[in-house]
């Protein structure tokens, strides 16, 4: 065979090669795949903020999505039996570590964008000024398994030598829906000298005219960590999981599914500005203060 | 006879006697391998078993809320009773990693993965390799810190034994 | 040997283009580089070989097969077997299309260039045996030569070792060849011998699309890890063809590269070729491992590894040794058998049987080791290997050893 030839077959190996090197089909088509959401506030609120968004993942990944909205003390429970979760980010390094489970993407909101932190504060006609002036007063904070409604206060206050044990009066844990703002409201009103609340919630309620910040001290703040994700269980396979990380990252404030003859911005119902690519390395800040407060997944016992 | 045949005289001599003293230092030996090929023989063809599921389920519930101590000790139980299933294993894993403790969840993990190589294959509901990696980059941090007290040469060397099996088995393999 | 000119050399390279720019440096390298025809053969063809060995095998891996194993003879082999009913080991069952696709693209390169040969009766049954051989050899170390050089591209530290078993294996190949070792000579068969292989990996291929029940296929294991058919296919078709147009060979070139080093050799050219050829399927695997992200440099926690090096030192060794004996390496023997060496195809029977063999009897390492059963068939091998040595050799004489290899 002369070289001429050679040449042509070889390129047209080449050729075919090339031109066949597209993704494999993806297996997915038929599959309903459950997305698990951390129940915030109630979990009403939490199934009509999120809705639309999952209808718009379904229609652009072309496939079923099933949603449930789970609460926080219970989601660990059930994270075998779902395919996706949103979570905040101590149930994701909570997770990560006893599940596998593996970050997507963050949540952007508020004005730390896709970062959140938490707040100790308490009312400006207290006479409480400092983190030290709470030894002996009363306190509440958010949901356990909060990392800025609990887990980041309770290291200030283990930082600052403070156990909340032994140091306050007594400390409380809201029950039912709402939480956060059931906190803010028990400082406001004085029922607590002081509590521990997400920057957000506090933001959020300022901006909604509910509260004026000017009727609070902030007593101590947080590190800037990350808050609600998306991440992806095990059993997921890795290419449609990568697709979902895209489709979540590209989805903008202009986007729209219809949901019962209702055109939705999904973005704006799930209250919401977007979301942001993340490491998992990003939460090692949590793992620490995890280690530090003796919160799960690093409790001893 | 010329150097060649000589020397692959001897090179055939010296490869008798060292297969002689290799089959006869195993020679009453119980061979693991076999052993380990029984185990996976068994799980490629395990049964439902109603009355183990209920009891994984049990300790899985336990172990959600945090009662670590009751749950080894059914857990153990469960190994004793079913040696052959996996899923006992990887729940007494589970239970040390709760306990901060992932050089002893390693060779529980081994364990399980040898038992259910499921573990391992993402084309199963099984598979729990993210997990996995997990708890072996853990007791590697934990070996590199120099945390383990007072274990001495050769148990650091078992772990590190498990540790690196572990991390083989996650990376994959064509057999 | 004189150098050339670079008209000369033009008129001996007959394959080079005279005219243009690129026809123009092509003479003015060819004028530093040919000094006898023996040296007018397309490298860059071999090059372009090991590339494309190298880049589809790691592609392969990110589409789909198992990690580092975008091709792997004796891996696939077990699995060809398993799916054929020849092992129950279920999870290791799978007609790969891959090897499939060497033999066909070998036969229809072949045919393409006339050089489809019938030959054979070159000692075929003691080829099937050392076909087994060869498969034990790799199935110890957990990879062919071909897949141990997609591991070292690939960070894995342990697969050095083996390539010191598999150049000490080679080496040792060669002294009997230098001292007379001798199969008997091939001579020409009819021709419905040679088509045997080519039509059973056709057959298989169409069992692979249309799935009958007889044919075993793994839903979960390695058997179950696989890039796309037509893919798989497609890399192997246009490496087998390619392989059968260069000749290549990852044991043949370390020959020659023992022989002679990286130089040509007037009777037993394509040396510089096949050093090349590995040299670019390594590079090329190499960094297509970092830029798909599956390079990760270290000495534990490698896919398809163990910390049994003596015994992986040993498997390869046998993979070394034999591959001389036999005329190359596994990967060759499909080749060959493509193009209508028979006595190739014996081997690849043999390499069939082989791994039904070693997952029959549990011989192959694992991630814990190597088994004691796989120890004691590394040194049952060896010791069969310096037997066939010892006793197809004729003392006295003395050959060139390209001519006794087959290497030319």
């Amino acid at each position: 065979m002369d070289t001429g030839k050679l040449k042509i077959f070889i390129l047209i190996i080449l050729l075919l090669f090339i031109f066949s090197c597209t993704k494999a089909p993806s297996p997915d088509g038929g599959k309903t795949y459950k997305i698990g959401y951390m129940i915030c506030n109630s979990e009403q609120e939490t199934l009509h903020r999120f809705k639309p968004f999952t209808a718009y993942l379904g229609r652009e990944l072309g496939v079923k999505f099933e949603m449930s909205a789970i609460d926080t003390s219970d989601f660990t429970k059930h994270v075998d039996e779902l395919d996706f979760t949103h979570t905040n980010s101590l149930l994701y390094v909570i997770m990560n570590r006893n599940n596998g489970v593996e970050i997507l993407a963050a949540e952007k909101s508020g004005s730390l964008g896709a970062r959140a932190k938490g707040l100790i504060i308490a009312s400006k006609k207290s006479d409480i000024h400092s983190i030290k002036d709470l030894k002996g007063k009363t306190m509440i904070f958010g949901p356990s398994l909060g990392p800025t409604s609990y887990m980041a206060q309770l290291d200030i206050l283990m930082k600052n030598g403070i156990d909340p044990e032994n140091d306050l009066a007594y400390y409380s844990i809201p029950s039912g829906s709402f939480k956060h703002e059931k906190v803010i409201y028990g400082v406001l009103f004085g029922k607590f000298d002081a509590g521990a609340v997400p920057l957000l919630d506090f933001e959020r309620m300022s901006v909604d005219g509910r509260i004026d910040p000017n009727d609070f001290t902030v007593l101590a703040e947080g590190e800037p960590i990350p808050y609600c994700n998306f991440a992806v269980t095990q059993k997921v396979p890795e290419d449609f999981a990568k697709r979902f990380r895209e489709v979540v990252l590209n989805v903008t404030k202009d986007d729209t599914v219809e949901l019962d003859g209702e055109v939705i911005k999904v973005l704006e119902r799930a209250n919401i500005d977007g979301y942001d690519a993340v490491k998992d390395e990003d939460f090692d800040g949590i793992r620490d203060m995890a280690k530090r407060t003796n919160m799960p997944p690093y409790q001893r016992y | 006879m010329d150097r060649l045949d000589k020397i692959s005289g001897l090179a055939i001599v010296i490869i008798i006697i060292s297969a002689v003293m290799l089959i006869s230092s195993h020679v009453g030996e119980a061979v693991p391998e076999h052993d380990m090929r029984q185990k996976m023989a068994a799980a490629d063809y395990s049964v439902v078993n109603s009355e183990m599921e209920s009891g994984v389920n049990m300790i899985r519930n336990l172990i959600e809320a945090n009662n670590l101590e009751k749950a080894g000790m059914l857990t153990q139980e469960l190994i004793q009773k079913y040696p052959y299933e996996g899923e006992p294993r990887m729940m007494m894993g589970d239970i040390f990693m709760r306990r901060q403790e992932p050089l002893r969840a390693v060779p529980e993990y081994k364990e399980a993965v040898i038992l259910n190589p499921d573990y391992l294959d993402k084309k199963t509901p099984l598979f729990q390799g993210k997990k996995l990696k997990v708890a072996v980059n853990e007791a590697l941090e934990k070996i590199g810190k120099g945390v383990s007290e007072n274990a001495d040469k050769a148990t650091i060397g078992s772990y590190k034994k498990d540790i690196y099996y572990l991390q083989r088995r996650i990376a994959g393999s064509c057999s | 040997m004189n150098n050339l000119s670079g008209a000369a050399a033009k008129d001996v390279c007959k394959i080079r283009p005279a005219d243009g720019a690129l026809g123009r440096i092509r003479n003015w390298i060819s004028s530093l580089t040919v000094s006898s025809d023996t040296e007018c053969y397309p490298k860059g063809l071999f090059i372009l070989t090991g590339a494309i060995i190298g880049i589809t095998g790691v592609m392969l891996s990110y589409w789909g097969n198992p990690a580092n194993t975008g091709f792997c003879v004796s891996c696939f082999m077990e699995n060809i077997a398993g799916s054929l009913g020849l092992h129950g080991n279920t999870r290791m069952q799978y007609l790969r299309p891959e090897i499939l696709g060497f033999v066909i693209g070998s036969f229809l390169m072949s045919l393409y260039k006339k050089e489809f040969r019938a030959t054979g009766g070159s000692s075929p049954l003691l080829r099937f045996f050392v076909g087994i051989l060869l498969i034990i050899g790799c199935a110890v170390f957990m990879g062919c030569p071909i897949k141990m050089v997609y591991k070292i591209a690939a960070g894995d530290l342990t697969a050095w070792i083996g390539l010191g078993g598999l150049a000490a294996g080679v080496f040792i190949g060669l002294k009997f060849l230098e001292r007379g070792f001798t199969l008997g000579k091939p001579f020409e068969q009819p021709r419905a011998n040679a088509l045997l292989i080519p039509l059973m990996m056709v057959l298989m291929l169409g069992a692979l699309i249309l799935k009958p029940g007889f044919i075993a296929l793994s839903t979960k294991g390695a058997g179950a890890q696989y890039a796309p058919l037509y893919l798989s296919l497609l890399a192997g078709l246009g490496i087998g063809a390619l392989a059968q147009s260069t000749g290549f060979c990852i044991t043949g070139g370390i020959s020659r590269l023992f022989m002679w080093g990286p130089r040509e050799f007037t009777f037993c050219p394509k040396t510089t070729g096949l050093a090349l050829g590995i040299g670019s399927f390594f590079l090329f695997a190499f960094a297509a491992s970092i830029l798909t992200g599956q390079f990760s440099l270290g000495w534990h926690g490698q896919p398809s590894s163990n910390e049994s090096h003596l015994w992986n030192f040993f498997g390869m060794l046998i993979v070394g040794f034999g591959s001389v004996l036999i005329k190359g390496c596994p990967f060759r023997q499909l080749i060959s058998a493509g193009q209508g060496d028979t006595d190739a195809g014996a081997a690849v029977l043999g390499m069939l049987t082989g791994a039904a063999l070693v997952q029959n009897w549990g011989l192959g390492g694992n991630a814990a080791g190597t088994p004691f059963e796989g120890q004691v068939a590394v040194l049952f091998a060896l010791c069969a290997l310096f037997a066939i040595g010892l006793i197809y050799r004729r003392r006295g004489e003395t050959y060139a050893p390209e001519f006794q290899s087959g290497l030319d």
